[in-house]
């Protein structure tokens, strides 16, 4: 009831604000005009996060230092600590960096953030800042419409920025004019009442807003117009940088736990800045004041001062914070601790994560590999091999010879357990997240959909041949009972190649490796490779055996091709231009009826060669037995 | 910044088109690279193996990787 309260509570104070007030009015307008242009950045540089930004981030963290760096940068080019907190926490949750380094982003991003201050301060105030804007939004507008996904892009970015100019001018005009009709200093407050009734003013304003960026341009054009007063505008920037965090609790919302982590962080970090700001602020003022004289700015000129002071304050922030970091991560792995996640439920999969198109396959991905996890070990057991003896390095033909009983498992209930719940979530997923993808993206995205189908069909089809396996592995009849090993061996070997595939992170060409299970998937093939016809033509295994070891070979022929098939989309390293490389190169299956001629040939040449060095070798051992001088044994 | 280099940047970003064959062809020179290494790591492997069953599977990878290295030229000199 409150909830819906609000909204139309503020609208109508507002309206009634406006009427009294046109001053009022321009300001509010700039605000909103400042606030749009943030959102118009924040589309413009998504546009950028089909690659650039992910890239930068995965080479960027590291490190502590190199994730501090990449938080500061990143923040000061996009003036955005809201975006790059979000970003970070998605990344988290997709489990593509750390908590570490997460932590370290955002604490650089708590230092990026304050070069806004200088830019509005040092620039925006000093400039006639709307000169500037209207060419940005002009050219802004015209690449907006352009098709080039980089274009556009550009376009909302230059948009934005003509935007936060816009505004920044409309409130800065808002304040000069409102100086002449209400004096606003009239409320100010001194002292520690004053500190933190505009600390709590900061953090109101932010929270509303969602942007320490629109309460610092307000806070400084306030100031320059002599609305607040030095010391209240300092409690006031106390109170946005900690009210910036709703951007990213509210972001983690809809993460895993992970996320959840690195908001808590973000608000600890901040609110640690904070008490220390407050502490201690009467020092912080006299070490503003020392560094604005040293580098030239006039004692009066507050707005620069206010500069200094969010630039030293978030410094010390960092400087205090940066020692307890490991403290701080396993504070927050203790006191949150990770949810044990059910085999059916998806770990990765979150709100988080759908919004950034790389995040969203990267999660995708992830998820598939959890499922391939799951159906491992019902493919394994339904083999009745475990899944040890797979990830060991003991011959696998000796491990099915081993006798045993054969592993029980209802393959059924086992599917509906921790296959099926999971597979669906990843296809409703997938069907969302592809909204917001360009092609390639789209083609990654349905690359995983169908690794996820051939898991459930190589399940499926282990499930067809459970039962017959199970007959023939314990048979009197050593010739089925070999023939069943034989495809024991084959699947477990592909279960172990793809686990070596997985593991593997250095090689660039894995999923180029799988060429030669497809070649060795035909030659194990009883039926294609005239083992089958052989033991029914010597009647080595009776007709109801053979129609079985049909079928089965066949689906254990598409087990395998369904998981190599699988492995290719799941195991493919690197970015998407890569993947799309290693596709390209991997064999069709004319090219691998090439290699398998040729295989052939080479044998067939090894063989003749060999048996023409046995005739040479026994020509010579008779012509050394001829020759005179020897004796006949 | 050169000016050669400005204009290239600049039509690297109104031509994306270009600028995607740029980067198709240096992801295949280093697949092709990473091919060439693996090729070069299975002839020392087979050097050493005795075991016919290890022999046989290295020619097979080394027959595979032939055909893939002899593809990924083509595909290369058909981009360029």
């Amino acid at each position: 009831m409150l909830r819906k309260a609000i909204l139309p509570t503020i609208l109508v104070i507002l309206a009634y604000g406006f009427w009294v007030s046109p001053d009022f009015k321009e300001i509010s307008a700039g605000v909103a005009i400042f606030l749009f242009g943030m959102l118009s950045l924040e589309e413009g540089f998504k546009a950028f996060t089909g690659g650039l930004l992910e890239r930068l981030l995965r080479k960027t963290t590291s490190s502590l230092w190199k994730s501090l760096s990449f938080g500061v940068v990143s923040t000061t080019l996009m003036q955005s600590s809201s975006l790059v907190s979000v970003i970070t926490i998605s990344f988290l949750s997709a489990g593509l960096i750390g908590l570490a380094a997460g932590i370290g982003i955002i604490f650089g991003a708590n230092l990026g953030t304050t070069t806004g201050a200088w830019l509005i301060a040092g620039f925006g105030l000093k400039v006639k800042i709307s000169a500037y804007a209207m060419p940005m939004l002009v050219f802004g507008i015209m690449l907006v419409f352009q098709k080039s996904r980089s274009l556009k892009g550009i376009g909302y970015i230059l948009t934005g920025l003509g935007f936060l100019f816009l505004g920044i001018h409309h409130m800065k005009e808002g304040f000069e004019a409102f100086r002449d009709t209400i004096d606003l200093t009239a409320f100010a407050v001194s002292g520690y009442a004053g500190l933190f009734l505009f600390t709590f003013l900061g953090v109101a304003a932010t929270v509303i807003m969602q942007s320490s960026h629109a309460t610092l341009v307000i806070i400084i054009t306030a100031l320059s117009a002599g609305q607040v007063t030095y010391e209240n505008a300092l409690a006031l920037a106390i109170g946005a940088n900690i009210g910036t965090t709703i951007t990213a609790i509210l972001g983690s919302m809809s993460s895993n736990v992970q996320g959840k982590r690195l908001a808590a962080a973000h608000l600890i970090f901040n609110a640690v800045t904070a008490v220390i700001a407050i502490a201690f602020i009467h020092q912080i003022g006299q070490g503003v004041n020392a560094i604005s004289a040293w580098v030239g700015i006039a004692d009066d000129d507050y707005t620069l001062k206010l500069a200094v002071f969010h630039t030293v304050f978030n410094t010390i922030g960092i400087v205090a914070m940066i020692p307890f970091i490991n403290m701080l991560v396993n504070f927050l792995q203790r006191v949150m601790p990770e949810k044990v996640v059910a085999a059916a439920m998806p770990k990765y999969l979150n709100e988080a994560n759908i919004e950034l198109p790389d995040t969203a396959i990267e999660a995708v991905r992830k998820e598939t590999l959890r499922l391939y996890e799951n159906a491992f070990a019902i493919i394994a057991h339904g083999l009745s091999l475990h899944r040890h003896e797979i990830l060991s390095d003991a011959d696998l033909a000796d491990v099915v010879n081993k006798p045993r009983k054969p592993i029980e498992i209802d393959l059924e209930a086992e599917y509906n357990a921790t296959v099926k719940g999971l597979y669906s979530y990843i296809v409703h997923f997938i069907s969302r997240a592809q909204v917001s993808m360009d092609e390639a993206q789209a083609d990654e995205l349905f690359a995983l959909r169908a690794a996820g189908r051939d898991i459930v069909e190589a399940i499926k089809d282990t499930k067809h041949m459970h039962k017959n396996l199970t007959q023939y592995i314990r048979s009197d009849n050593a010739d089925i009972r070999a023939e069943y090993n034989k495809i024991r061996v084959q699947l477990g070997e592909v279960l172990r190649r793809l686990s070596e595939a997985g593991a593997e992170t250095d090689e660039a060409s894995v999923v180029l490796s799988f060429d030669t299970l497809k070649v060795e998937l035909e030659e194990n093939d009883s039926t294609r490779n005239g083992t089958l016809e052989s033991l029914i033509r010597h009647e080595k295994i009776s007709p109801a055996m053979a129609t079985s070891l049909m079928n089965d070979a066949t689906y254990a022929y598409d087990v395998a091709r369904n998981l190599v098939q699988m492995g290719e989309a799941l195991f493919a390293s690197g970015d998407l231009a890569m993947k799309q490389a290693e596709r390209e190169v991997a064999l069709t299956e004319d090219e691998l009826e090439e290699v398998r001629a040729a295989l052939e040939l080479a044998k067939s040449k090894i063989a003749s060669t060999e048996k023409e060095i046995e005739e040479v070798q026994a020509t010579l051992a008779h012509a050394t037995i001829q020759a005179p001088g020897n004796k006949t044994p | 910044m050169k000016t050669s280099k400005l204009l290239r940047k600049s039509a690297e970003i109104l031509g994306a088109k270009k600028s995607k064959q740029r980067k198709e062809v240096d992801c295949l020179k280093d697949l092709l690279a990473g091919l060439k290494k693996k090729k070069r790591k299975y002839s020392a492997k087979l050097e050493d193996a005795k075991n016919p069953r290890d022999r046989e599977r290295i020619r097979k990878e080394l027959a595979v990787i032939r055909v893939q290295r002899h593809k990924g030229l083509k595909l290369l000199k058909k981009i360029k």
